[in-house]
């Protein structure tokens, strides 16, 4: 039989987090943390030319080769146009967020449109306004029949024949707007 | 060649510039403000918790019960078993009896979870919809903060909150630790501040009834419904917020088999999407979710340049090429400084806005150092599977459920 997740005390907050290191064989624990080791050699090749760099100020020559030979130095203008890119896109989302804000804050240019009453719902699906309140206060069996309707069955055995077309929406539309629904 | 590379090194850095701005502003102009949660008390509007679950008889008691620390107290249970061949119905039938706001909705087929959603929203009293995964446990202010903001607008259709990963055991799952509070909740903070998000968090959503019924609740063909639900409300001109003080805990897949089953899901969900909604692109009605459908397309475009600069680095390496073909190294130079800082800065900045939310997240940094370049090349990977999959899947066949890995 499976076994219940482990639980958490709703006193104590116990057992939210669940870190459980003991499931770990030895390969997965040698294998984290090998990962783990492996991508901070890979971050530390990537910054390798600032590395150099602060040794060629220390004086040693390797770090000639890196700003001479293959140019790196020119790569300081790259930078400053980078920057200068990112600071617009600052710029920019705020300018944007502001607009909005001004033009928009305390402001409801669309008409609400009210709760969905158990009418909506009886229009929507092709039920009555009872059959409505009965689902929404019994548990309920459901059965597909593989065409665009469904069987509900009530606690009380009540069975309730619906419309359910998720791939055909315009004939649940076109039946509330049928009965008048719709604006 | 060189603009292609230039386009797959500086997109990726950009756009975490783009998360990282728009995480600072939100965080600034939004995040911060005070505000007075509403009290909850008998006159208060129901809210319906709705839990659509298959095969959970491992998680749905806990969720179930963890309920029962809300703050918020007039709202009821739907749970929605779809043709369960476990014990979850039995588990659901047992907890009645002490959960007297619980109702069970039986499917008797395995319909998915976007129709049992569907079923559950029928068969709800509240005209608010609070939707869970069955192993979300929801923090106990959740529902009041669903609540702000619904009473905020008439025309906020959803609002989507910030999951935390209870699961940490193993590496990958500390890898997403770090991934939901810097990389998704980065996202849908900068997306908060562009106006439009692309897509709501399936494990933990709420939604206006009425907005739902005007676009005909959620389809049962596409392979993620939250996606596909996000769009439709934000194309019938919906609100649609992110509210990072909606906490829920969730488990992630353990394994690198259940992530890659998830990953795949979600990419082709969302190519899905993208299909299915291209064409209302073209209408100036639609003008404000450009910015997010344009995004889209762009990252599947650099995923396959992605792919086929790779291809041509491992040719150039076996065999020799014309000079505008040949790819020397994958490798930046001197921008790579960039790129280990972006990465850096980036993980930062996450952790810095979601730390007051999770504290216990600081101690996992140096796992997550490069969680950030191991998103892209995930996604990457995950895309060029997963985008044939949804050009060529059959427009009307069922997304039924499958198990998914909650971890060890």
């Amino acid at each position: 039989m499976t076994q219940r997740r482990m639980k958490v005390n709703l006193e104590t907050g116990d057992g939210l987090i669940i870190e459980r290191e003991n499931l770990l064989t030895k390969f997965q624990q040698v294998g984290k943390f090998s990962w783990s080791i492996a991508c901070w050699v890979i971050w530390m090749l990537l910054i390798r030319p600032l590395i150099v760099t602060m040794l060629w100020y220390l004086g040693l020559r390797t770090a000639e080769f890196q700003m001479i030979a293959l140019e790196g130095i020119k790569n300081i203008e790259f930078f400053t146009y980078y920057s200068c890119a990112i600071i617009a896109i600052f710029f920019i989302l705020l300018g944007w967020n502001r607009y909005n804000v001004y033009r928009f804050r305390g402001k409801d240019r669309r008409n609400p449109r009210g709760a969905c009453s158990s009418d909506d719902l009886a229009k929507y699906y092709n039920i009555e306004i009872a059959d409505v309140a009965a689902l929404q206060n019994s548990n309920v069996d459901i059965y597909f029949s593989g065409d665009e309707s469904i069987i509900l069955e009530t606690d009380s055995g009540k069975k309730i024949k619906a419309l359910y077309a998720p791939q055909n929406l315009q004939k649940h539309f076109s039946n509330m707007h049928d009965k008048g629904d719709l604006q | 060649m060189n603009y292609v590379l230039d386009f797959l090194y500086f997109y990726p850095i950009t756009m975490a510039f783009v998360w990282m701005i728009g995480t600072f502003l939100f965080h600034f102009l939004r995040d911060k403000n005070p505000v007075t949660l509403p009290e909850s008390g008998p006159d208060s509007p129901l809210v319906s918790v709705l839990i659509p679950c298959h095969n959970e008889e491992e998680c749905i008691e806990e969720t179930i019960r963890y309920l029962s620390l809300q703050t918020y107290k007039n709202f009821e249970i739907i749970t929605v078993d779809d043709a369960s061949t476990d014990n979850t119905g039995n588990i659901l039938k047992e907890l009645q009896k002490t959960v007297p706001n619980l109702r069970i909705i039986t499917l008797k087929n395995n319909q998915g979870k976007g129709t049992g959603m569907t079923m559950a929203a029928l068969h709800s009293q509240g005209e608010y919809l609070v939707c869970i995964d069955a192993d979300a446990l929801l923090d106990r202010e959740a529902i009041k903060w669903f609540m702000w903001h619904f009473n905020t607008s008439p025309r906020v259709g959803a609002i989507t909150g910030n999951p935390k990963v209870r699961n940490r055991t193993t590496i990958l799952a500390k890898i997403q630790v770090g991934e939901y509070s810097t990389i998704i909740g980065m996202i849908k903070r900068a997306q908060r501040i562009l106006g439009k998000i692309y897509t709501v968090s399936g494990v933990i959503v709420g939604f206006r009834k009425k907005a739902l019924l005007e676009v005909g609740f959620w389809s049962n063909n596409m392979v993620t419904e939250d996606i596909d639900v996000s769009w439709k409300l934000q194309l019938d001109h919906w609100d649609i917020r992110y509210e990072p003080r909606i906490l829920c805990w969730i488990l992630v897949p353990e394994t690198i088999k259940g992530l890659w089953k998830q990953r795949i899901r979600w990419s082709q969900g969302g190519s899905e999407v993208l299909l299915k909604y291209a064409k209302n692109m073209f209408q100036w009605k639609n003008r404000r979710i450009w910015l997010l459908f344009l995004e889209y397309m762009i990252s599947i475009i650099w995923c396959y340049c992605m792919c086929f600069t790779a291809i041509l680095w491992l040719l150039s390496m076996l065999v020799p090429l014309p000079y505008e073909l040949t790819v020397n190294s994958l490798m930046p130079g001197w921008t790579g400084i960039l790129l280990a800082s972006v990465c850096l800065l980036q993980m930062f900045v996450g952790f810095m806005v979601d730390y007051r939310y999770d504290r216990t997240v600081m101690k996992l940094l140096p796992w997550l150092i490069w969680y950030p370049a191991i998103y892209w090349v995930l996604n990457c990977v995950v895309t060029i599977v997963a985008f044939p999959k949804a050009v060529f899947k059959k427009k009307s066949a069922l997304a039924v459920w499958e198990s998914p890995d909650r971890g060890l």
